[in-house]
């Protein structure tokens, strides 16, 4: 039952990634997925010394704010005439930055070292269990990815046709403009949420990266993009096993 | 002050000093032929493609010096790069995905391979994963002097090749036409990327390294628009940078030069980009209010030239 748990919380991560990425790819942002896993930091230190606990709903919250502002932030500069790709650079590095300077001046004693961020472990989810008058529910991270993983589902599965319109014929999309806007809002959104969730997980750095590695497998592979989605899910599942027989560092 | 001047004053503050000074000259340099190329987030890439390169440098000699974990490096950034053009070439996949599926895969690997070091035999592995956030109070007075002598070597080589590198980052094309090895000097320029990026990483980091790269050179488009204004500028920023970072750690305990260095970067950044003479957040505003003055004050004259020209130009935009 341990590895089944452990399988499951990494094929969610990896599934929820996945089906975010195949956008993101599509849509040439491939590193902001890089650059929101580096800008949730300062976000999960605030919220920790505020807190006190690394299981907290403030932490999350605190995780998507800075996400969302990093999101922002690469847009405004964006707009103001830098190249996208310098932005991303310049918002990622000085969040991260930050978060690095925050941990090391109040965080250094304790629980949260920079390494469990950057690693992530998820060998030990299913100590940590959700119980309701004693009943044994399964681990709290399967819980609080399985509703992360339903609600991308359910958000990409109601807004299909806008987001491929979005993603492939952005002068169709320009037309419905004031829709289009806010479902790339939206998209934003979602992608942060996603992202704060694995972090919790598996803790930042070489996970959020299965955003878009699927993707970029896929990409050669499929055409259409309906079974490109389930291709990357299977693919991300895969690309996850060999990491849990090395000891859940993958 | 007078504290500041009994720290500059100890000789191992003093190679720290210098070194992470130029290493911010000679990235800040590098970096605004990568910002003119739209390959910022290559020095990303390649700082994390450097790090199976620095395990690997370690498990074959078992010494950590830094001239050896330049070799690897250095030779892992060249594969990254070849790798990138490999999949941009063979598949559908665009530039920066594949930068995204290099940077992760090669950083897997280092991270695995970080791991197998830390349960190996070896005897002097402790200190290896500080190539993630970097620590430059560890470095010793050998890598100070590889770092300033690397340093000084991509300044004069970016000086001597200014002209090639210009005609690369502006127009290709124009530069094969007259008969300049342009893959030569592109793949050249990658390599002072490279180098600039692993001798940064000691004292950044593999994460942070990128932001010398980007951030100096951003900061100076804002302030001119002729290169060679921008490449010096670009570098006075990245030394002003490093050298604040540098003194700034000093003064108190459990301040890390990295993150501070990257910090200052950022806010010469949010410097330039609010006191730009052109492109700045203030300039643009200004020259917003003065023309709608001008506007008004002719409204206001009821100036009949004016109007009638107003009014043709909106004919000329309706028709």
């Amino acid at each position: 039952m341990t590895v089944f748990w452990i399988l499951l919380t990494g094929s969610l991560v990896a599934s929820c990634c996945g089906i975010l990425g195949a956008f993101l790819v599509l849509r040439k942002m491939a590193m902001i997925g890089d650059a929101i896993s580096h800008s949730v930091m300062p976000g999960i230190v605030i919220a920790f010394l505020l807190s006190g606990s690394r299981d907290s709903m403030l932490m999350l919250f605190a995780a998507m704010i800075c996400g969302l502002l990093a999101v922002f932030l690469i847009q405004t500069f964006q707009q103001s005439g830098i190249q996208s790709d310098a932005s991303i650079g310049v918002v990622f590095t000085a969040l991260f930055a930050l978060g690095v300077l925050l941990v090391s001046l109040f965080a250094r004693q304790v629980h949260l070292d920079q390494d469990a961020i950057l690693y992530g472990e998820i060998a030990y989810v299913h100590w940590n269990v959700w119980e309701v008058n004693g009943v044994n529910l399964g681990p709290k991270a399967v819980w609080l990815l399985g509703v992360t993983f339903i609600v991308i589902v359910a958000v990409i599965g109601l807004f299909y046709k806008q987001f491929k319109h979005l993603r492939f014929r952005s002068g169709a999309g320009r037309r419905v403009r004031h829709t289009g806007r806010t479902l790339s809002l939206l998209a934003d959104g979602s992608r942060v949420y996603g992202d704060c969730q694995f972090i919790r997980k598996r803790r930042g750095h070489s996970c959020c990266r299965l955003a878009y590695y699927p993707g970029g497998h896929c990409l050669s592979a499929h055409r259409s993009v309906r079974p490109y989605d389930c291709a990357q899910c299977v693919s991300g599942h895969f690309q996850h096993f060999p990491g849990v027989r090395r000891g859940g560092r993958s | 002050m007078q504290s500041l001047w009994t720290l500059l004053n100890d000789p191992n503050m003093q190679w720290i000093f210098i070194s992470c000074t130029l290493l911010g000259l000679s990235s800040g340099i590098i970096g605004c032929f990568s910002y003119l190329r739209k390959q910022s987030l290559m020095g990303d890439t390649l700082a994390h493609a450097a790090l199976p390169g620095i395990c690997i440098a370690f498990m074959l000699t078992g010494t950590k010096s830094l001239l050896i974990f330049l070799i690897g490096a250095a030779i892992a950034g060249v594969i990254a790069t070849f790798g990138i053009g490999f999949v941009t070439r063979h598949s559908r996949i665009k530039h920066d995905a594949a930068m995204g599926i290099v940077l992760s895969g090669f950083f897997g690997l280092g991270i695995v391979l970080l791991t197998v070091i830390q349960h190996g035999s070896y005897g002097n592995q402790a200190g290896l994963d500080k190539f993630l956030f970097g620590q430059a109070a560890a470095m010793i007075g050998s890598d100070v002097l590889t770092m300033s002598i690397v340093s000084v070597l991509l300044i004069a080589v970016c000086f001597l090749l200014f002209k090639q590198f210009k005609l690369i980052s502006f127009d290709p094309g124009f530069a094969r036409g007259i008969g300049y090895p342009v893959a030569f000097l592109e793949q050249l320029l990658m390599l002072l990327m490279v180098v600039s990026v692993v001798v940064g990483i000691q004292a950044v980091g593999v994460v942070l390294v990128a932001a010398l790269l980007i951030t100096p050179a951003v900061s100076a488009r804002y302030w001119t628009h002729r290169l060679g204004a921008m490449v010096i500028l670009s570098g006075l920023f990245g030394a002003i940078s490093g050298a604040a970072g540098t003194l700034i750690s000093s003064t108190a305990a459990n301040l890390p030069t990295g993150p501070l260095t990257v910090l200052a970067a950022t806010a010469l950044f949010f410097l330039s980009i609010l006191f730009g003479p052109q492109k700045g957040l203030l300039a643009k505003q200004f020259i917003r209010l003065r023309v709608k003055r001008k506007l008004e004050q002719s409204q206001i004259r009821g100036n009949v030239k004016a109007r009638v020209a107003a009014a043709e130009t909106e004919k000329g935009a309706a028709l």
